[in-house]
């Protein structure tokens, strides 16, 4: 499903290059839910930005499905972004004038949707993620977990390849933590693949597979 | 382009910073403002002049007599020229290009002129029938001097609305007869006020005689001292005043080259110089206001480049989400526009009614005349707005299109 294979990845700093990635070979099967564990300047938020194609990479292959995701134009890795790719972050990073609704019909306005069917969309994916009452109410308006909700909703109503959540978990109190990671498995139930970033262990834990990036390469 | 969505966007971008959106869009509504205001203004009074020098014919050349500056053929410099009302028809046989010509010789000391025991000082002047093809004079009322008036030296007058006012008093004038230096004069005419002159100074205090009429009473020799023509349509006036120079001066033995002897004035020429003064005020005008407006359009662009500035996360977020870079830009530029339109036409309305308000306070202002907008000044000002909007909106666009969405997302 997803396959990387010998990813290197350096940035410049100052004359130097710093090695931040040094042969990432990874896979993750459909519908799998894995965490991603490493400690600050481990190469964690690197190896998500590459997964997320947000962000090249020196050499290797990345392929998800069949698709090499190589030396993109900038056009052609929006449009990879917005078919693979559902994101989750940790500061929710929804538009603050737009109801919840209306962020979760966004990425379907990317894709040429009509607002009807856009609407219909994200109305059901608001009900799926259990706040279909609030589809209304402007971020600011909501807790930080039902603005994940509205992220996770906002991630799913794609249909994605993957759902990649970097610190999903990270603003929030435990209580609402554990119903976020609720709501993960529920999603991974019904055969969705996702991929948790997170440094916490006590959610990598609740994952099928934790893998372990430390110093730039994959150590389990 | 537009698309429901777009507008949508557009619309709750601005009203997340109404304040903001409205200050920017006042500089740009007082940039157009501006513009309108200095580009009609300066059509008003454009219009006002034309109005001006419509009022008599524009194909004309005036002529006064002078004293001779130049030594010739023997006679000495200091001799005074003057022409006679005999020479009008000379003229008028020797050269074809003339088409009316006419002389004006006022009667000198012609003191009080009255009619029953109301009294005035007037000018008396003495013209051809055919004056009034080279001064437009609007008869009011009865009718203007004919050729029969002149054949037989008729004692008659045509007289203005102001004389009528003060010797007639409200009574009808038409027949009854005013006393210039002892003669009785029958009044034919009334010339109607006319408000829109300025340059046929004291005409609405002029009591007009035929020529005729004045050679017989005032001066024998018939002469003059000024005398116009003009030519026919198309002519070529500036040569054809030459030639009737050369003509007067072969008759009064004067150098043709004596600027002094004889006074010529061409109109046209002078109508030339006006015009070319207004396109020059025009494009003057069109500076000033477009400079007016590239301070507006300059807000703009600032503005819009605080707002990409203030959005590089949302930028960032729509990125993720998959927004291709050409969605960023065209996003930013149709807000631009549509700030720089809007307000832009709040700018022209407002333009319009103040123009609307100067017209009416000026309506009497004789040199300032029609001073609305024009739909080629208004479609200029939408095009304009559009063409200033975009690429208000250009730099701030590609700015947001190069954001990249890792960083915008770490961006707090």
């Amino acid at each position: 499903m997803i396959r990387l294979s010998n990813i290197y990845k350096s940035y410049p700093v100052g004359k130097e290059r710093l090695q931040v990635l040094k042969g990432i070979n990874l896979e993750v099967q459909k519908g799998e839910m894995v965490s991603i564990m490493g400690a600050s300047g481990s190469g964690k938020s690197t190896l998500l930005n590459i997964l997320g194609i947000l962000d090249q990479y020196d050499s290797g292959e990345y392929y998800i499905e069949d698709t090499l995701i190589k030396n993109l134009s900038e056009k052609k890795a929006a449009h990879y972004r917005n078919r693979f790719i559902g994101f989750v972050f940790q500061s929710y990073n929804l538009l603050s004038y737009k109801n919840a609704l209306e962020n979760v019909a966004l990425p379907l306005y990317y894709q040429g949707v009509r607002t009807k069917e856009r609407n219909k969309k994200a109305r059901n994916y608001l009900e799926r993620v259990g706040i279909s009452e609030w589809a209304h109410h402007l971020p600011s308006e909501l807790s930080g977990g039902q603005k994940q909700r509205v992220a996770i909703a906002r991630a799913l109503v794609t249909q994605p390849k993957m759902i990649l959540a970097d610190e999903p978990t990270g603003n929030l109190d435990s209580k609402s933590s554990q119903d976020i990671m609720d709501l993960f498995k529920t999603i991974h139930n019904q055969g969705v693949t996702i991929i948790i970033i997170t440094h916490e262990k006590d959610i990598a834990e609740q994952t099928e597979r934790i893998i372990t990036i430390k110093d730039g390469i994959i150590t389990n | 382009m537009f698309k429901k969505e777009v507008w949508k966007e557009i619309y709750q971008s601005i009203k997340a910073h109404k304040l903001r959106t409205f200050l920017t869009g006042f500089g740009v509504s007082w940039g157009i403002f501006m513009l309108v205001l200095l580009l009609c203004v300066g059509k008003g009074f454009k219009n006002g002049v034309n109005n001006q020098l419509a009022g008599s014919a524009s194909n004309a050349v005036e002529f006064w007599g002078g004293k001779t500056t130049i030594p010739y053929k023997g006679l000495n410099v200091g001799r005074s020229i003057q022409v006679t009302g005999d020479d009008m028809a000379d003229l008028k046989a020797d050269i074809p290009v003339i088409k009316y010509i006419s002389p004006e010789a006022n009667v000198t000391n012609a003191g009080t002129i009255s009619y029953g025991n109301n009294s005035g000082v007037y000018d008396v002047r003495a013209v051809f029938p055919e004056f009034s093809q080279i001064e437009y004079l609007h008869i009011g009322e009865g009718r203007w001097l004919d050729p029969l008036d002149m054949e037989q030296e008729r004692k008659v007058a045509v007289i203005s609305k102001k004389i009528e006012d003060q010797l007639f008093h409200g009574k009808d004038p038409i027949g009854e007869y005013i006393t210039i230096k002892g003669n009785y004069y029958k009044v034919v005419g009334l010339v109607a006020e006319d408000t829109t002159r300025i340059f046929n100074f004291g005409s609405e205090s002029t009591i007009y005689l035929p020529f005729s009429v004045y050679k017989a009473e005032f001066e024998p020799d018939g002469k003059i001292e000024h005398f116009t023509a003009v030519m026919e349509d198309g002519a070529d006036a500036e040569s054809a005043g030459h030639k009737i120079k050369k003509w007067l001066a072969r008759k009064y033995s004067f150098d043709p080259k004596d600027d002094d002897a004889l006074y010529v004035y061409n109109r046209a020429r002078n109508e030339k110089v006006v015009g070319q003064l207004f396109s020059g005020v025009g494009i003057f005008l069109w500076i000033i206001g477009c400079s007016t407006l590239v301070g507006g359009v300059v807000g703009v662009g600032n503005i819009m480049l605080v707002t990409v500035k203030e959005r590089t996360k949302e930028i960032g977020i729509r990125k993720a989400l998959g927004a291709v870079p050409s969605s960023i830009i065209s996003l930013v530029i149709q807000e631009a526009i549509v700030i720089t339109t809007v307000s832009g036409f709040v700018g022209l309305v407002i333009a319009s009614g103040a123009l609307s308000l100067i017209g009416k306070l000026t309506k009497s202002v004789t040199y300032f005349q029609h001073p609305e907008v024009d739909m080629n000044v208004a479609i200029s000002a939408i095009i304009i707005l559009v063409v200033a909007g975009a690429l208000a909106g250009f730099i701030p666009a590609r700015n947001a299109s190069k954001i990249s969405p890792i960083e915008a997302l770490r961006y707090e």
